[in-house]
């Protein structure tokens, strides 16, 4: 579990994370998503306590991070992929963490085959693909076996293997029970790993919600029907309460009916369809049109409270 | 998992320590700038020192041999030995920050204050074996080089030589931690190490432009005037005594620590 109330931070003039309330509850991934720039990062320096809140404040599993004794056995993070020395061994770079924390060696083996360095692990670091150092990333998350995960873009430079196995990997992570916080600003990425989402936007929280309800809460559902009488069944639909949007090629967007009483209207007035179709929106498509309007910079109604698991 | 599971133990001050301890000494040992700067700096200590012997002998009078204060030309290799250990106690702190290890170190160790404190114990007592076993070295091949009966040969014996000997890894060692504390204010690498070098030379050259009574008044706590009289035998004119001016010296280095120690807390990583 992790906790944030009211957090911000400002760097100077710039005020990078906004009075930002959020839970992330055990058991799921949650998705911390938002374009670049709007604050992922620095609110994960915060959570990590790299960096200091200018107020309000963030615990995990209820302790602020710095009072963590050994804090690689309660969160695993990764930020930015190269957090090591490339002079170093992927070994030794994992060594130097475990010995600060009272972790065995042993537990540095097993973690290394968790990630496929066994073969890598007495090279330098510095010569590592981006690939290989996000996996020597992860690597150092999972040494303490922790019950709660930070992972800063963790897909970012693997190869299509890499992102399959990423996305197991915290999925079953999340299946153990654990608190999994994934960021990324990408989507299409989230929408296959995380159950849960936080959105936010030039650091203010705009969505806290489940995956499910973001797509099918907002006003996301359309039907697209084309008609040489679009005039003709514009009205007859808004004389009806239906919200019709008319676009190019006699096409129009409506939003508020189904397909069937689309149809239905034409037909009982003798119109011509030459498409009736129903369209979801995408995730992308909710997503963009949260990030893109600065008038919706603020939170979604009925966005979900997160219930925490009972485990 | 086994392997971690009996780690959650009640909180012990000493046990943390030396956790971190474990972890700053095997950082040190796995990256190769530890190793080339020990080198460069064992190296120019005992070769400079043996070559002194080789040499000296020929060039210089008898007259002279008795009066030159052969203990501290002995220690000659210092003036390259001090940039490498400078180097290495920079090196110690900004290379984290250089690569972004700091980020994994303080993660994993988010008591900041405690982090610093064990990198300075391991790379004092690094420095400080490194440093003193090399000048005895140096000490000990410069007489081993000199023909027998000549005016500079000394003993560890003789009154001030020993300190002067000891104290050369001493002054290594201190200079190694004004380094460390520069590195740990600074936190790049080139701008501490520039910081430190303009610390030991500039000073000096800029006095040298005074009026000879203030050099006499200030050039004594200058911080290399006051560092190397712990390595001189002979004490000279407008100098402070070994032990006074090497406590000078440690000042220097206990400012920047402190500093260092107050902002590694304060600022974000």
């Amino acid at each position: 579990m992790i906790e944030a109330s009211g957090l911000s931070k400002r760097y100077g003039a710039t005020l990078a994370v906004d009075g930002l309330s959020f839970a992330v509850p055990p058991g799921q991934v949650t998705g911390f998503l938002g374009p670049n720039g709007a604050g992922k990062s620095t609110t994960m320096r915060l959570i990590l306590g790299l960096d200091a809140p200018s107020s309000g404040s963030v615990t995990v599993s209820g302790r602020p991070y710095a009072a963590f004794r050994r804090p690689l056995l309660e969160v695993g993070a990764m930020l930015e992929a190269k957090a090591f020395h490339g002079g170093r061994s992927a070994r030794n770079h994992l060594l130097c963490l475990a010995l600060s924390n009272g972790i065995s060696p042993a537990r540095v083996e097993q973690v290394l085959d968790l990630v496929g360095l066994r073969s890598a692990a007495r090279k330098r670091a510095g010569g590592f693909s981006l690939g290989m150092g996000q996996r020597l990333g992860i690597a150092a998350a999972l040494l303490g076996d922790p019950p709660v995960l930070i992972l800063d873009e963790p897909v970012n430079g693997l190869d299509p293997e890499g992102v399959l196995w990423i996305r197991n990997l915290l999925k079953s992570l999340a299946a153990e029970g654990r608190t999994v916080l994934l960021s990324s600003h990408l989507m299409s990425e989230m929408s296959l790993t995380a159950d849960r989402l936080i959105i936010i936007g030039r650091g203010r929280l705009i969505a806290q919600t489940t995956i499910k309800d973001f797509l099918t809460g907002g006003p996301g559902n359309f039907v697209r029907v084309r008609s040489p009488q679009s005039s003709a069944l514009a009205a007859l639909l808004e004389s009806r309460g239906i919200t019709v949007t008319r676009q190019p090629g006699n096409a129009l967007r409506v939003t508020g009916a189904a397909s069937d009483a689309v149809g239905e209207v034409a037909r009982a007035n003798g119109l011509t369809l030459q498409e009736l179709s129903e369209h979801q929106t995408s995730l992308e498509d909710r997503y963009m049109e949260l990030t893109s309007d600065s008038v919706d910079y603020r939170t979604a109604e009925g966005a979900a409270v997160p219930v925490p698991n009972p485990n | 998992m086994t392997v971690i599971a009996a780690l959650r133990a009640p909180y012990s001050p000493v046990a943390h320590l030396a956790d971190v301890l474990r972890s700053e000494l095997w950082k040190l040992r796995t990256v190769r700038s530890t190793y080339w700067s020990l080198l460069a700096a064992v190296v120019s200590n005992v070769a400079l020192a043996a070559l002194l012997g080789i040499l000296l002998p020929s060039y210089i009078s008898a007259r002279e041999q008795a009066t030159i204060d052969s203990t501290r030309v002995s220690l000659g290799g210092l003036h390259l030995s001090q940039v490498a250990f400078g180097v290495l106690g920079v090196l110690v702190i900004t290379s984290e920050y250089g690569t972004g290890m700091i980020r994994a170190t303080l993660a994993a160790v988010p008591q900041r204050r405690l982090m610093l404190a064990a990198k300075t114990i391991v790379f004092a007592v690094t420095a400080l074996i490194v440093g003193i076993a090399s000048c005895l070295a140096a000490y000990l091949a410069f007489q081993a080089f000199l023909p027998a009966g000549d005016g500079m040969r000394t003993s560890l014996s003789d009154p001030g030589v020993l300190r002067a000997v000891t104290g050369a890894g001493l002054y290594l060692t201190v200079l190694g931690l004004l380094g460390l504390g520069l590195g740990a204010i600074i936190r790049s690498s080139a701008g501490a190490v520039a910081t430190l070098l303009g610390l030991l030379f500039v000073p000096s050259l800029l006095a040298a432009l005074l009026p000879q009574s203030w050099q006499d008044s200030i050039g004594p706590y200058l911080p290399m005037n006051a560092g190397e009289t712990i390595i001189t035998v002979h004490h000279q004119a407008h100098t402070l005594q070994p032990w006074p001016g090497f406590g000078v010296f440690c000042l220097y280095a206990a400012a920047a620590l402190t500093a260092g120690f107050i902002l590694i807390s304060h600022r974000d990583a």
